[in-house]
């Protein structure tokens, strides 16, 4: 008998699609027949049919499983459902919080996804480089760079394929008599569209901008100009005076780029195409594809020292910057704000501790909520349901629970984008057949799901009938597990919220800092480029006769802009000191009209005229300890090596003119009447609107009814932590939701642990206890679950929060009361969650709470 | 699960008598066996366990353990026997069979095998 050996073949594919009960019975008929068949025609015949009998049979077994697990599932769903209606309350708490969480993951992915996208659209994004110096003593870089330094690399170099020079501009656009101010008005060299990806949709990209009387302009712009007649062939007016002929439409810029514009022009109308003094272009390289950069300055390098060549300590400084590093590497020098990568790491760091929180809740929950059903799962033991199927049926609960989560979540996304899309000023969409979502929704549904399924469907399942029905299964095994999940998601909630709370106080710092410079009450009027500029004066005294207007003065970046950095040359520089610095240029009345606190000269700039032979400056204290400089005044200097000499006016007080991210340094003021961009008034006013149409008015007057551009110079320092009140902004609506999932945790245990209790309740009731007491034996626990979060959170929180601010010179202390604040607040909103709950159990009959069951 | 209005399927009526016919016999191995002779045809296990599901579903069969010695894997056979509601099922069938074939010739065909 020990040698009948079936073929195994049977065994596997039966295990494989029968249900459990049924494969034993189906094994055994298949060996007792072929048995059978073996002593009556012999082993050949009997496999032979074994073989036959299975494959025949599969098609059968298919359909009866299928069959099976269909009939299962509508069960499950009917129990679910009822399950469901039983506790409404709970298991929509239980589901809807795990739906926020995961809509909240899904959007700081697809946020953060975009922020990794940025540049990638062009083809040759990898070989791209942008040179960028770096300041040796703070590190900090900048990224403009001089004309001449790109065709000289190029020429002494085979590994660069190419290059393309940027320069910012403005301007003054007109087509027949319409006329714009145009901010995004940029020279560029031809190769932009070689080099880039940057789409042309009618004209051709490799000549486009060869010709100096050229301009490309986006499709918007086309529009904007042109209307719907094509734009290719017309004529645009710059500043009035020249003329250029549209050679190219391209596509508008993808919003994930570093550098957006409206219209380019030939780089050879660059003023300073030969300047080596002057840094105010950005350079891009291209180079080949078995250079690296590393190599690349090595041999730059060598080279420098071996010609000699000018300038030799420039190339120490320079270094060649990843297009795609760009958007997040804060430059100075960039057009765009960029943002730290620590932040996306932040973010997912928080979505996933959200998601966390939520899970966690969706498996307290469950469990809770599955003790409860400790008996129904006795009583179904008892009447011969099989350990599996009870198993089956938990977890085949909460993975439907869990993926009916994910339905909701998507449909909480899609509401939740636009609103998010606003705050960030981006245009995230969520696509619901994206694969990866899917599949990542699918994978987390299910491990959700059976996660938070299994510990009640392994531990009840397991547990005798008998002594689950007499009712000694005990609820404490679970409670203190509990605890614990509980704890880490105050402690999470906690940390979230002082972080918010500081990068909101560092915000609000940051705004309302005496910069040193009186930014509040100015209004800041853009001059377009023509005969207007030789009118400064009038311009300033007419505007001065409204009554409304202090002070007025011309000076050419506005405060808190870009500001640009130039070769300076001074009395005892040598070859190898070379310095940059910030340069305003600006008039006279500039100082007093900003209320800058100068610390010597001041008295010299009333009696300053205008002397084009030679410039007057005033330095800032930086700027005089960079030099090193004991006394300044008359000290010859220049702020672009030959081409401005002059002496130093005087020198004023360390203000804030850039951000608060950075240190004070040096900052140039070279006085003059030329390149004048903009006009400054402070205005003392009670009606503001009235204010502005006066001046309006008067700007009509004078300047001919061209276009009023004005702005507030505060609102243009507000701009420089644009980056970090989205941050902060994000950030809050992070931690308000973080804590709603939490106290909606809290408020599923707090019910059920009261219920859990009603009968203890009531028995301490008849013995006596008041109300407040039980309420006070209660809220007890709760409070030392608190503490112990806040105990684990506050070190958390002050590690990364002193972490985060060492990104800004000028910070706030960290506050101690912040932390009290919040751990008061989460123990409120932990007290609010359980209260009614509670209160309610406490105020019932104990009779009826005896007699519960 | 209570009344099922719909009629035997004639695999169904088949199987049903096939198990009121082996009374204590009536289990996996020999339930196939005498369907396939019935029928003139093999009768797999996979329609067998199929078909069995359905009638315990409609509650017109019932399972007990058998007597006989355990298999090899120690396990008894499960007997199966016409429930209440599958006798009376089965007269149904009887009764429209005898409606239906009632006053019929011999129509020269031989039956061959099941209508399935």
């Amino acid at each position: 008998m020990s040698d009948i050996n079936p073929p195994k073949i049977l065994y596997y594919l039966v295990n494989l699609f029968s249900r459990s009960e049924v494969t034993d019975r189906i094994l055994d008929d298949f060996e007792e027949e072929y048995e059978q068949i073996f002593y009556e025609k012999g082993k050949k015949s009997a496999d032979s049919w074994y073989r036959k009998q299975a494959i025949k049979s599969i098609p059968r077994f298919i359909k009866f499983s299928i069959y099976w697990g269909i009939v299962m599932l509508k069960n499950y769903f009917k129990l679910t459902v009822r399950n469901f209606l039983r506790n409404p309350v709970h298991s929509a708490i239980n589901v809807g919080g795990l739906a926020l969480a995961l809509a909240i993951c899904i959007i700081i992915l697809l946020f953060v996804q975009n922020e990794y996208s940025y540049d990638n659209f062009h083809t040759n994004a990898d070989r791209i480089y942008r040179i960028i110096n770096i300041n040796e003593k703070n590190s900090q870089t900048f990224s403009g760079t001089p004309a001449p330094l790109a065709p000289l690399l190029k020429a002494n170099f085979e590994q660069i394929e190419n290059y393309v020079r940027i320069g910012k501009g403005v301007g003054m656009l007109k087509v027949g008599d319409r006329e714009f101010f145009e901010e995004r008005l940029f020279i560029a060299d031809n190769s932009i569209f070689d080099v880039f990806s940057f789409k042309m949709l009618f004209g051709d990209s490799k000549t486009a901008l060869s010709d100096k009387n050229s301009i490309v302009v986006s499709a918007t712009m086309a529009k904007k100009y042109f209307g719907d007649s094509e734009a290719l062939g017309k004529t645009l007016t710059l500043d009035g005076k020249d003329q250029f002929k549209v050679t190219g439409v391209f596509e508008d810029i993808q919003k994930n780029s570093h550098i957006h514009f409206d219209f380019l022009t030939s780089f050879e109308r660059c003023k300073n195409l030969n300047r080596w003094g002057n840094w105010n272009y950005y350079t891009y390289l291209l180079f080949d594809a078995q250079t690296s950069p590393m190599d690349f300055k090595n041999q730059m390098l060598a080279w420098a020292e071996e010609t000699g060549i000018n300038g030799g300590k420039m190339y120490n400084n320079m270094n060649f910057q990843e297009l795609k590093k760009i958007h997040f590497e804060y430059d100075r020098n960039n057009l765009e704000p960029s943002i730290n990568e620590i932040y996306l790491d932040v973010f997912m760091a928080v979505a996933f501790v959200v998601l966390i929180i939520a899970c966690i809740n969706f498996m307290n929950l469950s469990t809770a909520k599955s003790a409860h059903r400790a008996k129904e799962v006795g009583l179904r033991k008892v009447s011969g349901a099989f350990r599996n199927q009870i198993m089956f049926q938990f977890l085949g609960e909460s993975v439907i629970l869990a993926f009916i989560s994910n339905l909701l979540a998507i449909g909480l996304t899609l509401l939740f984008v636009p609103v998010f899309n606003t705050i960030t000023e981006k245009t995230l969409t969520l696509n619901i057949f994206d694969p990866k979502l899917l599949i990542g929704l699918l994978i987390l549904g299910l491990f959700t799901g059976l996660v938070s399924g299994s510990y009640p469907a392994f531990i009840l399942s397991s547990y005798k009938p008998t002594k689950v029905l007499k009712g000694r299964f005990s609820t404490k095994n679970f409670s203190s597990f509990r605890n614990i999940l509980v704890v880490f998601q105050f402690s999470a909630s906690i940390s979230l919220i002082i972080s918010t709370l500081l990068i909101n106080s560092q915000l609000e710092f940051m705004q309302k800092k005496n910069l040193g410079i009186n930014k509040e009450n100015v209004i800041n009027i853009s001059l377009p480029k023509n005969d207007l500029i030789n009118k400064l004066e009038l311009l300033k005294t007419e505007f001065m006769k409204l009554n409304s207007v202090t002070n007025a003065s011309a000076h050419t970046y506005k405060p808190g802009d870009a500001t640009r950095m130039h070769g300076i040359y001074w009395d005892s520089k040598t070859k190898d000191d070379v310095q940059s610095m910030f340069i305003h240029f600006v008039d006279k009345d500039f100082i007093s009209t900003m209320q800058i606190d100068m610390l010597e000269g001041g008295e010299r700039l009333k009696e300053f005229s205008g002397n084009n032979s030679e410039y007057a400056y005033i330095l800032n204290e930086a700027a005089v300890d960079a030099l090193g400089w004991e006394s300044a005044i008359n000290n010859r200097f220049s702020a672009m090596g030959k081409d401005t000499p002059g002496y130093v006016l005087g020198v004023m007080k360390n203000f804030n003119f850039r951000s608060l991210h950075h240190e004070m340094a040096p900052l140039v003021f070279l006085v003059a009447d030329k390149w004048m961009n903009n006009i400054s008034l402070r205005i003392s006013s009670d009606n503001l609107p009235e204010t502005i149409n006066e001046i309006k008015s008067k700007w009509d007057e004078l300047s001919g009814g061209q276009d009023f551009k004005y702005s507030f110079m505060d609102e243009g320092f507000d701009k420089l932590y644009k980056a970090e009140k989205i941050s902060g902004d994000i950030g809050s609506i992070f931690t308000i939701f973080s804590i709603i999932i939490a106290c909606m945790g809290l408020f599923g245990l707090a019910s059920y642990t009261a219920e859990q209790r009603t009968k203890e309740i009531g028995i301490r009731k008849t013995l006596g206890a008041s109300i407040y007491k039980i309420l006070g034996l209660l809220f007890n626990e709760i409070f030392l679950l608190v503490i112990i979060a806040n105990v684990i959170a506050w070190p958390v929180a002050y590690y990364f929060a002193s972490e985060w601010l060492t990104n800004f010179a000028f910070k706030v202390e960290i506050n101690i009361l912040l932390f009290v604040y919040s751990a008061f607040l989460v123990f409120l909103f932990a007290i609010i969650s359980v209260a009614y709950r509670v209160f309610e159990v406490a105020k019932a009959n104990p009779i009826d709470a005896l007699k519960y069951e | 699960m209570g009344q099922n209005s719909k009629e035997l399927t004639k695999i169904e009526e088949i199987l049903l008598l096939s198990i009121w016919r082996l009374k204590d016999d009536a289990y996996g191995v020999k339930i196939r066996q005498h369907v396939s002779d019935i029928i003139q045809k093999d009768f797999s296990y996979g329609h067998l366990y199929d078909a069995l599901s359905q009638l315990e579903k409609k509650e017109y069969v019932s399972k007990k353990l058998g007597d006989q010695n355990p298999n090899k894997r120690g396990r008894r056979q499960k007997i199966y026997s016409v429930s209440k509601l599958g006798i009376e099922a089965l007269e149904k069938a009887r009764e429209v069979n005898e409606v239906i074939w009632k006053d019929i010739p011999k129509l020269g065909f031989s039956t061959e095998g099941s209508n399935e």
